[in-house]
């Protein structure tokens, strides 16, 4: 793993700020993020950890009958909200059926769509480094 | 905003304050196992796949290779070395014994941590239910059937039958 540089951000404005800056990413529940830096896929210089902002983590009903849901709330804190389990019960149970238990109780609902395809060849053009195997 | 490449994390761990200088590359699997000698968590896959490494961060099982230690600041980690209490095996170790539950014993100790918090989740309802929910935990020595009924036996005496 190459080695970056780690920090934490306080608010949402600082994460966006320092964000902004080049070879810089975020690390929310690191469910993708930690492979790809052991796969040598993503080599940041710089990783802002914004797993624990305020404000992003919740499920909250909206006055129209929607859900509000946090970009960090975590998949199983999402699948098993009573409002999502009960109104949108294949939002719980497409969750339910990813991963495993543990990955579930750090990956969050807004880094899910981030993830990379898993399958190595589809990745093919992005050749895994020699070294990864050696690790 | 600091930005480091090693970090001081002070963080408990069975109960216990700790504090740990780490390159900040380093994960919480490695941290307990390379920085505070607690080697009961094991490194299976170093990929988030087969649940050996299964700890428990601020109340809920976790991987610990997919955890930066540095985001563990101030945290609270149990490992299997913190399960027993005053020298008295934990209820679902007894019941891993009891059910021939492990063979190598290599998956055991994310195995019982794994199930500890199953038990605490709600998820033990019936084999079907625990099976579901301790999908995150591989055994290549394949005691699933044991392993199930280790944790549905230790269900059962929780509820008091």
């Amino acid at each position: 793993m190459q080695r970056f540089a780690y920090g934490c951000a306080a608010n949402v404005g600082e994460a966006l700020v320092e964000g902004g800056a080049p070879d810089t990413v975020f690390l929310a529940g690191g469910t993708e993020l930690l492979n790809w830096l052991r796969l040598g896929i993503a080599k940041p210089a710089r990783i802002i950890d914004i797993s624990r902002l305020d404000g992003l983590i919740g499920v909250t009903r909206l006055p129209d009958g929607g859900l509000r849901i946090g970009a960090l709330t975590r998949l199983n804190d999402v699948a098993l909200d009573e409002h999502v389990s009960r109104d949108y019960p294949v939002l719980s149970e497409a969750i339910l059926k990813s991963a495993s238990a543990q990955l579930r109780n750090l990956a969050t609902i807004g880094g899910n769509p981030l993830q990379k395809t898993r399958c190595g060849y589809f990745r093919a053009e992005d050749t895994l480094p020699r070294t990864a195997y050696l690790a | 905003m600091e930005f480091r490449s090693q970090a001081s994390v002070a963080l408990r761990v069975n109960g216990r304050p700790r504090e740990v200088v780490v390159d900040t590359r380093t994960t919480l699997l490695d941290l307990l196992r390379e920085h505070l000698d607690l080697t009961g968590a094991k490194k299976g896959c170093n990929f988030g796949e087969c649940g050996a490494c299964t700890v428990h961060l601020n109340g809920r099982r976790v991987n610990g290779c997919m955890v930066l230690a540095a985001s563990v600041e101030g945290g609270e980690v149990t490992t299997i070395e913190g399960l027993a209490e005053n020298g008295e095996l934990h209820p679902v170790q007894q019941a891993f014994i009891d059910h021939d539950a492990f063979q190598c014993g290599f998956c055991t100790p994310g195995q019982v941590m794994s199930a500890v918090a199953l038990l605490r989740e709600g998820h033990a309802r019936c084999p079907a239910e625990i099976r579901e929910w301790k999908s995150g935990n591989l055994c290549r020595c394949a005691s699933y059937p044991q392993i199930v009924s280790a944790v549905a036996a230790a269900a059962s005496n929780a509820r008091g039958g």
